[in-house]
């Protein structure tokens, strides 16, 4: 996934600092250098650790989540019949 | 007012290549749109029929996800004018996620268990069904369809910053649900008034 960055700047000072980014980190949304100062703080404080390990296992659930919705056959054909009433040939 | 053409048969393998790979997640999107799988279909059949008749619109070599997903959206948007107001408020949900905040401590013991649980998917899509709209489509464009950030500002025609705050609150309210549903399943208590967990 090719992301964007978006990021305001201000330098990683603290657990605070760091967990304000820590969406923007997992979401892939940090520019190379700024992540590389949050995982570095991520990984000397265990306090943002802990919480690093968990919204990552809950992002992971949530996307593994996404395979079990997915369009039926009858939705599949009822799309393809009125597509090729609009005239869709192929 | 622009008049809509099917484009010629050479381009229809085209259009069907491109976009009916992308079906699942167009009917997700719409899923979560709409909350209800009838309401769904008709968006992603609409959806499609509108991309159809504006497949000479598309830009070749951008992201035909994101494209249909607009669509999908503002079919969306128009069919719900029809019914009820549209709802916009971004602070839709903020005392909500106030409140799960205030409970953090004890939402991350209740899914700590769950998430070590491989049959979460279906606890996951009902939170979605329970956390607001304006939330949910944020969360399920960036999380689920792997969206970024700027991707999802488009689709959803707002402020990459909005994208950003209503993820962070969209996936607070989930957090809540689940640990809620974690405590209907007895891994947790109920959180008590006296708890230390602000």
């Amino acid at each position: 996934m090719m992301h964007h960055t978006h990021d305001d700047g201000a330098p990683i000072k603290d657990c605070r600092g760091a967990m304000n980014k820590l969406f923007d980190l997992l979401d892939g949304e940090l520019t190379p250098e700024r992540e590389r100062e949050v995982r570095s703080h991520i990984t000397s404080c265990p306090d943002c650790f802990t919480n690093h390990d968990f919204e990552e296992r809950f992002l992971k659930a949530l996307q593994a989540a996404k395979k079990s919705v997915c369009a039926s056959e009858k939705m599949r054909d009822r799309l393809m019949s009125a597509l090729r009433a609009e005239g869709l040939t192929r | 007012m622009t008049e809509e053409l099917a484009p010629p048969t050479d381009e229809h393998a085209e259009f069907s290549a491109l976009t009916l790979t992308a079906l699942d997640d167009v009917y997700r999107f719409a899923r979560s749109l709409t909350r209800d799988e009838a309401d769904a279909e008709d968006v992603v059949q609409e959806t499609y029929l509108r991309a159809f008749r504006s497949w000479r619109t598309f830009q070749p070599g951008t992201d035909v996800r994101r494209w249909l997903f607009t669509i999908a959206r503002n079919v969306f948007l128009r069919s719900r004018e029809r019914g009820q107001r549209e709802v916009t408020l971004d602070d839709d949900g903020a005392e909500a996620v106030d409140a799960a905040q205030s409970k953090e401590g004890w939402v991350r013991r209740g899914l700590d268990p769950l998430l070590a649980r491989t049959d979460l998917a279906p606890a996951i899509q009902q939170a979605l069904e329970e956390i607001p709209e304006t939330f949910r489509s944020a969360v399920v464009l960036v999380d689920l369809e792997d969206q970024s950030y700027e991707d999802a500002a488009q689709v959803l025609e707002i402020p990459v910053g909005t994208v950003r705050s209503r993820l962070f609150r969209g996936r607070k309210l989930l957090q809540e649900k689940l640990a809620l549903h974690a405590q209907d399943l007895g891994l947790i208590s109920t959180p008590g008034p006296d708890r230390s967990d602000a």
